[in-house]
């Protein structure tokens, strides 16, 4: 009997899937490309000493963005969706230990990730040689980044065993990772006064301090950075990871000690799980009870729970659910389908709002020094990449669970045709996102124009946030036909996310990058703002309406085909996301 | 089976060397399978003998490798939105949308169908008393018992009042009364002029529930045709049972020598005889029975069940 029987069989399976070499091969490659790059075209204005140096930050910036992105994209949904497939179950009944079942999942899940930052590191290594950087600072941030990676897949795995439902588990996942890695050092530095300028407060509070900052990878991110420029800072870097690797561990030991005690779970938790407007609506819940408490007599039933309460708020009292049925049935089925949780637009503007809160906090907190461009920036690509990354997720959803469940075959068994079926979910997606959309455009209309008033830089400024606003509307429209068509042929709703996010919105950068380094290997230099600018927009825009062209030719041809062969076998194996299915690896259960 | 079409105009399903393959394998092989309108058809064959293909062909699921398939006379390739609209197809397995109330899940499928609003409730509210749910009327979908989903079910098949209903297994996860219950729903529709195919492994009730049968073997159809043909053509050897007043062991020398009998065995005190094949007659029996001077006091036909008749024909090799 091996030790830990499912990772070793996840670490053979991953050795021999394609994917894993595809993967870590493109890794590198991608490395290559920045540094590539980086030389090509700041290398005429800088000592080579500076180049090596910012290539070397940028590489190590760009790899723990991608590190710590890897909890949500690898581990957060890889227990819950045994859940609900109700597979976990089986494994239990193997004598398999909880923990087995954690590290062989997460063998499973983050071993690909694990391996392309492996693939990505050598390449860090590349400055090394062009001088200026030390092997120590090699070594610390080789050091940060697999420790990242590692918290990051241990808060994912850690939230995917506390949830059933997908959406909660990306949250709660992505909620974890931000709390830990930016607020609460946020608040560190409030608590420390590092940012107002006061001195230092009493030693209790900088313990506090340092007690939340500590875990925190994204402060052994800046004392890394920082670290270049000769701080003395090593003993708390390193603790800083001490601190981040018993806090991944916990996290892990805590996951396995909990799995035997969640699988049984029988709690038919709605879809809609969101972490926040679960909180929310447990305290709108708590505020509802209060007068019905007090007035509670002995005998009468007991107050309604929250799983109805919550019922109630995601679909409406039997009256109000009869409304929404008479309005929405007679004109497209498949629109009151795709269209009846009316908490789904809510969560939207609950987001919206939570967003302005934020930035309102944001700027009576620092003051004058917030409004600048680059908030506004960061405004508007954070507003643009959610609200793109959403549409993407509930474009897939709908056929991606019914297609799964069987409930889709149901469906066409009816006289409703395909057609019918597409305008329903396009029209359902509509009816979520226009609204939102156009209060999008029209904050980064006020922010372009908040700027304006500085004068300089006026066509360059107005032109990328242009360039901006077209590609987001365009956007939106081409995940929601990609992401409907990945939803039906991926295996989860998490998969077809990721290809369409994939496709749509990191492709066209690729690409970009590409070009503008043939551009400059080529001596032909896209000099003028106005050239990169177009650049960028004409290949965003031709990525997008082929992708969408494609995804809507398919989902008119095949969805019939694609919804019925359920038992279709694996097609050959394939990355391209416009054809088959993809030969995805066996999960660990069907051993 | 070569049988000569039948007198009536147009059958309610009709198969013309219905073939279908996946990969290398032939999961049906040349079907051809009639059903008359009004039937009550019931499917038997092994695991894996093709009954769920041959019912997600005719539902217009499964395009057919060769051959084709007419519903009323409609191709299920060529015209599939007309045989949709006639056919109610309940899948062996099939999702269910977990968080809508039961009455919800049978509007949206009769909005599908296209029944006018004012008329949905009514027709809800019918289908969902005939299956016996009425009770269940406000749960959410997700909270009902296995069964009562079947149930449900069947309920959905019926919202837009089809000619035809398909039903793959659907007595699976019913318990003894809900069966009867249910085949009793089965009898009463088709007494209302729909034609009924059911695929089963309950054979003992497919025996007195259905008036055809058809029996299919590794994608090949063996026998289709009345209940009570089956035991005729596909039965080698009728068997009797006889007793005698005296000596039992004398009668089953008697019986050995006649050559329309194959066998002859004491069992219990009773003779156990099987007739060769071809040989129906029983007066046979009393005849040589009475020339031996044996007095016969009790003969009967052994009551060959669907299920000994599926037991010999078929040999339960799956593909
Ligand atoms: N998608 C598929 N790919 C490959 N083979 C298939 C597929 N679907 C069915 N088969 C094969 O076709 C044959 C017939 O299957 P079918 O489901 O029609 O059997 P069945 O009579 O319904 O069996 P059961 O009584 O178990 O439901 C089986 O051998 C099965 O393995
Ligand atoms: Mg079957």
């Amino acid at each position: 009997m091996t030790l830990l029987p499912i990772v070793g069989r996840e670490l053979r399976v991953a050795a021999r899937r394609k994917r894993t070499y595809w993967s870590r091969t493109s890794a590198a490659a991608m490395a290559f490309v920045v540094i590539g790059w980086m030389l090509l075209t700041v290398s005429r204005w800088m000592p080579p000493e500076m180049i090596s140096r910012s290539i070397f930050s940028t590489l190590t910036m760009l790899l723990f963005v991608y590190a710590l992105a890897c909890g949500a994209g690898a581990t957060a949904d890889c227990i819950s969706s045994e859940k609900r497939e109700g597979t976990l179950g089986l494994l239990f009944l193997t004598d398999l230990k909880g923990y087995d079942i954690v590290l062989g999942k997460l063998a499973a899940s983050a071993l690909g990730n694990f391996y392309s930052l492996l693939a990505a590191l050598p390449v860090l290594a590349i400055p090394l040689l062009l001088g200026g950087v030390s092997v120590d600072e090699l070594v610390r941030a080789s050091a940060l980044l697999v420790n990242t990676m590692f918290f990051s897949v241990a808060v994912g795995m850690w939230a995917s065993v506390r949830s059933h439902d997908d959406r909660r588990a990306m949250s709660a996942t992505v909620g974890m990772i931000v709390l830990i890695t930016a607020v609460l050092p946020a608040v560190a530095a409030i608590v420390g006064g590092y940012f107002s300028g006061r001195s230092a407060g009493s030693s209790s509070m900088n313990a506090i301090a340092e007690a939340l900052l500590l875990p925190s990878p994204g402060f052994a991110m800046g004392l890394h950075q920082s670290m270049q420029f000769g701080g003395a800072k090593l003993g708390l870097f390193w603790g800083s990871l001490a601190t981040t690797l018993a806090l991944s561990l916990a996290f892990l030991s805590h996951a396995a000690w909990q799995l035997p005690r969640v699988w049984q779970d029988q709690v038919k938790e709605r879809s809609f799980g969101h972490l926040l407007g679960n909180l929310i609506a447990r305290l709108v819940h708590a505020v509802w009870q209060l007068p019905r408490a007090w007035q509670k007599k002995p005998g009468q039933p007991a107050s309604p729970r929250l799983g109805d309460f919550m019922d109630r708020m995601t679909y409406g009292n039997t009256d109000q659910r009869k409304r929404l049925r008479d309005r929405l049935l007679d004109e497209n089925p498949y629109l009151w389908l795709a269209a009846r949780e009316r908490l789904k637009p809510v969560v939207i503007w609950a987001f919206l709002a939570n967003l302005a809160l934020l930035w309102i906090a944001g700027a009576v907190w620092a003051g004058d020094w917030f409004f600048n461009p680059a908030t506004y920036v960061m405004t508007a690509l954070t507003l643009h990449s959610a609200l793109k990354y959403w549409i993407a997720t509930e474009a897939s959803r709908r056929l991606n669970e019914d297609r799964r469940s069987g409930a889709l075959e149901l469906v066409l068994s009816t006289p409703l045709t395909v057609p019918e079926i597409l305008a329903g979910q396009l029209r359902a997606l509509g009816r979520q996102f226009a609204r939102p959309v156009v209060v999008v455009l029209l904050i980064d209309l006020i922010l372009m124009l908040a700027y304006r008033e500085n004068q300089r830089y006026d066509e360059e400024w107005i032109g990328s946030w242009a360039a901006g606003m077209v590609v987001f509307v365009a956007d939106m429209w081409f995940l929601a036909w990609f992401g409907m068509w990945q939803g039906l042929k991926s295996k989860s709703v998490h998969a077809a996310t990721r290809t369409a996010a994939g496709v749509i919105l990191v492709l066209p950068w690729v690409l970009y990058f590409c070009g503008m380094t043939l551009a400059a290997i080529g001596r032909a230099h896209i000099n003028s703002f106005a050239a990169a600018c177009a650049l960028w927009v004409g290949i965003s825009l031709t990525v997008g309406l082929i992708a969408a062209t494609m995804a809507r030719n398919n989902l008119s041809t095949r969805l019939r085909l694609l919804a019925m062969e359920r038992y279709q076998p694996a097609g050959k194996s394939s990355w391209w996301p416009f054809g088959r299915k993809r030969d995805d690896a066996p999960p660990v259960i069907d051993s | 089976m070569s049988e000569t079409p039948p007198p009536e105009p147009k059958p309610a399903v009709q198969t013309f060397g219905l073939t279908r393959s996946y990969g290398p394998m032939l999961a049906l092989d040349h079907l051809d399978l009639t059903i008359q309108t009004g039937d009550l058809f019931g499917f038997i064959g092994s695991n894996g003998a093709g009954k769920t293909t041959t019912l997600r062909i005719l539902a217009t699921f499964l395009a057919p490798s060769a051959g084709r398939a007419e519903i009323f006379g409609h191709d299920v390739a060529k015209d599939g939105d007309a045989v949709r609209r006639m056919i109610g197809y309940m899948p062996d397995f099939f999702g269910v949308y977990k968080d809508m109330e039961v009455t919800e899940y049978l509007d949206f499928f009769a909005a599908c169908y296209k029944i006018p609003a004012r008329q949905r409730e009514n027709t809800c509210a019918d289908v969902l008393e005939l299956v016996g749910l009425t009770e269940k009327r406000g749960a959410l979908v997700g909270a009902l018992s296995r069964g009562m989903q079947q149930r449900l079910g069947l309920a959905r098949v019926l919202v837009h009042d089809p000619k035809l209903l398909l039903l793959d297994e659907p007595a699976s996860g019913l318990d003894p009364r809900a069966r009867i219950e249910m085949m009793a729903v089965l009898h009463e529709l088709q007494r209302l002029g729909k034609t009924i195919i059911i695929s089963s492994h309950i054979l003992s009730e497919l025996q007195t529930l259905c008036n055809t049968v058809g029996i299919i073997e590794k994608g090949k159809l063996i026998y289709s045709g009345p209940v009570q043909g089956v035991r005729d053509q596909m039965a080698t050897g009728l068997i009797y049972w006889v007793t005698v007043a005296s000596d039992a062991a004398r009668a089953v020398e008697l019986l050995r020598a006649r050559p329309e009998i194959a066998a002859a065995e004491p069992v219990d005190g009773q003779v156990k005889v099987t007739f060769a094949d071809g040989h129906r007659d029983a007066s046979v029996l009393a005849e040589a029975l009475l020339a031996g001077g044996v007095k016969l006091t009790g003969l009967w036909e052994d009551e060959l069940g669907l299920e000994e008749v599926f037991l010999r024909v078929t040999r339960g090799e799956t593909q």
